[in-house]
């Protein structure tokens, strides 16, 4: 019985070719876009979730007060792991993680690869995270200096398939000896590495007194093995005798306390956003997202109902017929339902062929930075999900065909006397105007976010970050020689100017309390304001206008009274008439009287030190030469690989031990926004089937609507003004649903692009010309079609 | 109609297969009402071979399908083999049709999609009958209906009067009691239709109860007995006898 059902289900689609296609097509866009999605969400909610122990594992993350500015960071300073451990027993064990934040060069015999993500770890890293290592010993991997366990990608680029252990790696200055494989860490781990390099260079046993010194900074990630989760209580709140012990002293002498906080490991990448951390996901896109797959399903579905619905009522004849020969309500319903089925399971096929197109043919997985696949035996709910909702769909989508077919009247339907027509006509309506509702919506939304990824890499930061090469100086022996490294820089004609700063726009400034003098001379105002430690130079090589005064100069570095260049904002805060020659204090002593004055010499132009998705803020700038920090080169954009090539050399010069390691400003600063560019590119993608299945639901029903108007004189007229009124009204609904949720996602930035009503115009008269065209094809094919035809056809 | 006493000692019901009595059936749309049939009386027996005629909106169609439970009536009595029609379910109304009736239409109605073989297989897949039955069953009825060779053919691929033949088919193979045929030759050429109508005849032969709705007075006079309809109501009815 049930062969011959399915048998009679399938010639059924069989006898309806276009529409059994047309229906598969959509669902299994939106079966895809479903399952890829949930291949997404599943990736980003398990961050983590590889190292086997990850339960077990917190990061220990710094909480400080100074000057009431509440701060939160990431990091901690290097003694801070090593005194809790010692401190107290219910810490199983820390290990300390740094990420070198630019790009190494690492050679093996002829091949040179610069490296993007090296980190420098503890002998015990593997210890705390428990990663299985396909060649070496984890115990001991890390526990001489120079040593270097790899990834497999990492080995395969210099080994190819080679064991790697035992090989020599070499940066310009060291050899590093692999000592153990790992697999790619997957794209779900929140602190990604190709290679860890063991920790004898950066990080060398700090005695007592260092350790106690540095406890203020924030300069390293620790993690903490803490077995029983109750322990985490525990030392919260030992921690405020261990404050009192080492840190209450420092603390008071500035006004500030410092307390931890303990982030699971798997619970770190979706956490709070803290400084100094790496990139952070946000939930709240991960939802948007999880919308949109939905909203494409239920397009998708709504397709399917539409012709489904438009079918049934050709179908009309046929029930009845079957009622006549026996076939009960209940039967007729089977009978759709098992056609909905067989349909929604043939989709499923082509669903999971697509996915894995798309994941394994197109660079989908690159762009978005992930490594999803249909791995069925590491996830099973790939399969029984998708397959439930596939029936769900085939179910839900059958529903409203059976129950209208199932009460079709025998006789009167194969009379041809009953009309099943006018409630499913307005159903289908309805539906269509709400798919093109969305579907405006969601380009609107796409082409808003568009042009803010553009806004924001073409936006005036008030610095042209083009050609400009970093440096990191990693100490202070060579900090010292900065200023000969400059002189030779400056040889180079190559080289247009050159400067340090400890920090680099978009990256963590520093905060300091000062007191700032007002208009009225010698009264003062303590504020807290953004500041910056720069080289000679600096403006220049950033490109950044003087509006008012000069710059630094070589005599200010010796001059009695410290020179300052301010930003206009804080000009402008401070509600100046006459900047120049305003004093500024700074540096309390234990009664809190400033121990240092400087006076305000120039105002620069305000530029974007932050991210976008911050004011610019009142910012005072300090000359001081020698900064560890970044050497900032600008480059002759015309010849920036000689460029690169002399700057190297004479870096190599200077800095004999330490790789040569660089970055363009330009790149950094995109990386600012990559969240956003990975996420307006899914919505990109999400977009285009958003339009493809829309337009797949009008081509269904306008096609559907014409065979069924064959006979009509006026069908170009009456098909064409109906679709379109409809178009428009849902196309005019679309519009401020999508301003709002464009207005939600600007509201992440400080700075956006204005919402041009030209996006809506385009995306809104785009939507109608097309269905405008889609409509008027069908119209002039059965008007230009043989009236003899359609008559014997009717 | 609750005022309507089934006489229970009158032994003619038994003898009847059908009885109708005082059937009415109106159509109502948004102003007008129409009495397709008014107060209609009519006992078919087992075996008899009936024509019907009028004409066109004299409620001869309306009429065969009360007779065939595919319509509803609003006043009056139908029993059928003994059983009041209106106090039995829908269920019971679709057993009852599957078990005894048999259609065949002026236009076929054959499933575009099924092949000759299914189409006649249809009504046994139905009736719930098990596959390797179904096949000989219908086995039977292609050689009866000659059209063996045609098993595979979809219905767009035969003529007219094939197209009919597999309907007849469709409709004998559960062995019905009754066919109730609506015009069956009225797409038919002269040489086709007779075909058919000696196809009904035989079946009548058989024992198979004829209901046949036409306007041909050649194919009425294949039947024993002709009522004429005349706006919902019968205004003639003549017996013929045949040699």
């Amino acid at each position: 019985m049930l062969s011959v059902r399915l048998k009679f289900a399938i010639r059924s689609l069989l006898k309806n070719k276009t529409y059994t296609v047309l229906n598969i097509i959509g669902l299994a866009i939106g079966l895809a876009v479903s399952i890829i999605i949930f291949l997404y969400l599943r990736s980003e909610l398990s961050y983590d979730t590889n190292v086997p122990n990850h339960k077990r594992i917190y990061r220990v993350q710094s909480d400080y007060k100074l000057n009431d500015e509440k701060e939160r960071f990431a990091g901690t300073s290097l003694g801070l792991g090593p005194l809790l451990k010692e401190e107290y027993g219910y810490i199983d064990n820390y290990t300390r993680l740094h990420h070198i934040d630019v790009n190494v060069l690492f050679k093996h015999r002829e091949r040179r690869f610069y490296e993007e993500n090296i980190v420098i770890a503890d002998s015990n890293f593997f210890e705390v995270f428990e990663i299985p290592f396909v060649f070496g010993d984890a115990e001991d991997a890390l526990s001489k200096p120079q040593r270097i366990v790899v990834t497999r990608t990492f080995a395969e680029r210099y080994f190819d398939d080679e064991n790697p252990i035992g090989k020599v790696v070499s940066t310009n200055n060291h050899d590093y000896t692999v000592t153990g494989m790992i697999e790619d860490l997957p794209a779900n781990t929140h602190h990604k590495f190709d290679a860890v390099l063991s920790h004898g260079l950066f990080f060398e046993p700090l005695s007592r007194e260092e350790q106690t010194q540095n406890l203020w900074y924030t300069n390293i990630y620790t993690f903490l093995e803490i077995d029983n989760p109750a322990n985490v209580e525990r030392l919260y709140s030992d921690f405020d005798s261990f404050y009192d012990k080492y840190m209450q002293a420092v603390g008071e002498n500035f006004g500030g306390y410092y307390r931890i906080f303990l982030t699971p490991l798997g619970q770190i990448h979706f956490g709070e956003k803290l400084q100094y951390d790496q990139a952070g996901g946000d939930k709240a896109y991960l939802y948007a997202f999880a919308a949109i797959g939905i909203l494409i399903l239920v397009l998708a579905c709504i397709n399917y109902v539409n012709m489904a619905t438009a079918r049934g009522m050709r179908r009309v004849k046929e029930a009845g017929l079957r009622k006549i020969l026996g076939s009960s309500k209940a039967e007729i319903r089977l009978l759709i339902f098992s056609e909905s089925l067989v349909l929604s399971i043939m989709s499923l096929l082509l669903a999971f062929s697509l996915v894995e197109l798309v994941l394994e043919l197109t660079p989908f997985n690159e762009v978005l930075k992930k490594d999803l696949a249909l791995d069925f035996w590491r996830f099973p709910a790939l399969w029984w999900l998708p397959l439930g909702l596939a029936l769900t769909v085939g179910f839900v989508s059958g529903w409203y065909p059976a129950i209208a077919l199932g009460k079709v009247p025998g006789l009167a339907a194969i009379q041809g006397g009953y009309n099943a027509g006018k409630q499913s006509v307005r159903l289908r309506r309805f539906l269509v105007g709400f798919q093109f509702c969305v579907s405006v919506a969601v380009v609107i939304t796409a082409l808003g976010m568009y042009r803010q990824m553009d806004y924001v890499s073409n936006k005036d930061l008030g610095f042209n970050k083009e050609d400009v090469l970093l440096i990191p100086i990693q100490d202070t022996v060579l900090a010292r020689r900065i200023p000969e490294v400059v002189d030779d820089l400056k040889k180079s004609r190559y080289v247009l100017a050159a400067s340090t700063a400890q920090s680099v726009p978009g990256g963590n400034m520093d905060r300091a309390p000062l007191s700032i003098e007002t208009e009225d001379k010698g009264v003062f105002l303590r504020d807290v304001v953004d500041i910056m430690m720069v080289g000679l130079n600096y403006f220049e090589t950033m490109e950044i206008d003087i509006v008012e005064g000069r710059e630094f100069v070589e005599t200010d570095t010796d001059g009695e009274e410290k020179a300052l260049v301010v930003n206009k904002q804080m000009s402008r805060a401070m509600g100046w008439d006459n900047p120049i020659g305003k004093k500024l204090r700074w540096g309390f002593d234990e009664s809190g009287n400033e121990l240092f004055e400087g006076v305000v010499v120039g105002v620069s132009e305000n530029f974007n030190s932050h991210s976008l998705h911050q004011p610019i803020e009142p910012t005072v700038i300090f000359l001081q030469e020698k900064n560890i920090g970044t050497m900032h080169i600008r480059l002759d954009s015309e010849n920036l690989m000689a460029a690169l090539t002399d700057v190297e050399k004479i870096w190599g010069k200077a800095d004999p031990k330490n790789p040569f390691q660089f970055s363009f400003l330009n790149k950094d600063l995109m990386n600012l926004y990559e969240e956003e560019q990975r996420q307006s590119r899914l919505i990109l993608y999400l977009t285009y089937l958003a339009i493809f299945i829309s337009f797949l639901g009008l081509t269904g029903l306008a096609s559907f609507t014409t065979s069924m108007r064959t006979r009509e004189i006026g069908i170009r007229k009456v098909l064409g003004a109906d679709m379109l009124k409809l178009i428009v009204v849902s196309v005019l609904l679309a519009v401020p649903f999508a301003y709002l949720l464009i207005r939600i996602w600007l509201s992440g930035f400080a700075y956006s692009a204005s919402l041009d009503p030209f996006i809506f115009a385009f995306s809104a008269a785009l939507a109608v010309l097309l269905a405008y065209l889609i409509v008027s094809y069908h119209s002039l094919r059965v008007a230009r079609s043989n009236p003899v035809n359609t008559l014997k056809y009717e | 109609m609750s005022d309507i006493q089934i006489p229970k000692n009158d032994f003619t019901f038994r003898a009847h297969m059908i009885h109708l009595h005082h059937i009415s059936k109106i159509y109502r749309s948004a102003s007008v009402e129409t009495h397709a049939l008014s107060e209609l009386s009519l006992e078919v027996k087992e075996g008899e071979f009936i024509s019907i005629m009028g004409p066109s909106g004299c409620g001869k169609t309306t009429l065969l399908n009360i007779i065939g439970l595919l319509d509803s009536f609003d006043g009056g009595l139908y029993v059928f083999d003994d059983r009041e029609i209106r106090k039995l379910s829908e269920k019971e109304m679709v057993r009852m049709r599957k078990a005894n009736i048999g259609f065949v239409f002026q236009n076929f109605n054959l499933l575009e999609e099924l092949t000759v073989f299914e189409n006649i297989e249809l009504p046994l897949v139905y009736l719930g009958m098990r596959t390797a039955q179904r096949h000989e069953r219908v086995e039977q009825i292609l050689d009866q209906i000659s059209l063996g060779h045609r098993r595979e053919h979809f219905p767009y691929q035969l003529s007219g009067g094939q197209q009919q033949k597999v309907a007849m088919g469709r409709a004998i193979v559960a062995k019905p009691r009754i066919i109730l045929a609506d015009e069956p030759t009225g797409n038919l050429d002269s040489a086709q239709g007779n075909e058919i109508m000696e196809t009904l005849s035989h079946l009548n032969e058989q024992g198979t109860t004829i209901i046949m709705v036409t306007h041909s007075m050649n194919d009425a006079a294949y039947s024993n007995r002709i009522i004429k309809l005349m706006d919902g109501q019968i205004v003639s009815e003549k017996k013929l006898m045949h040699a």
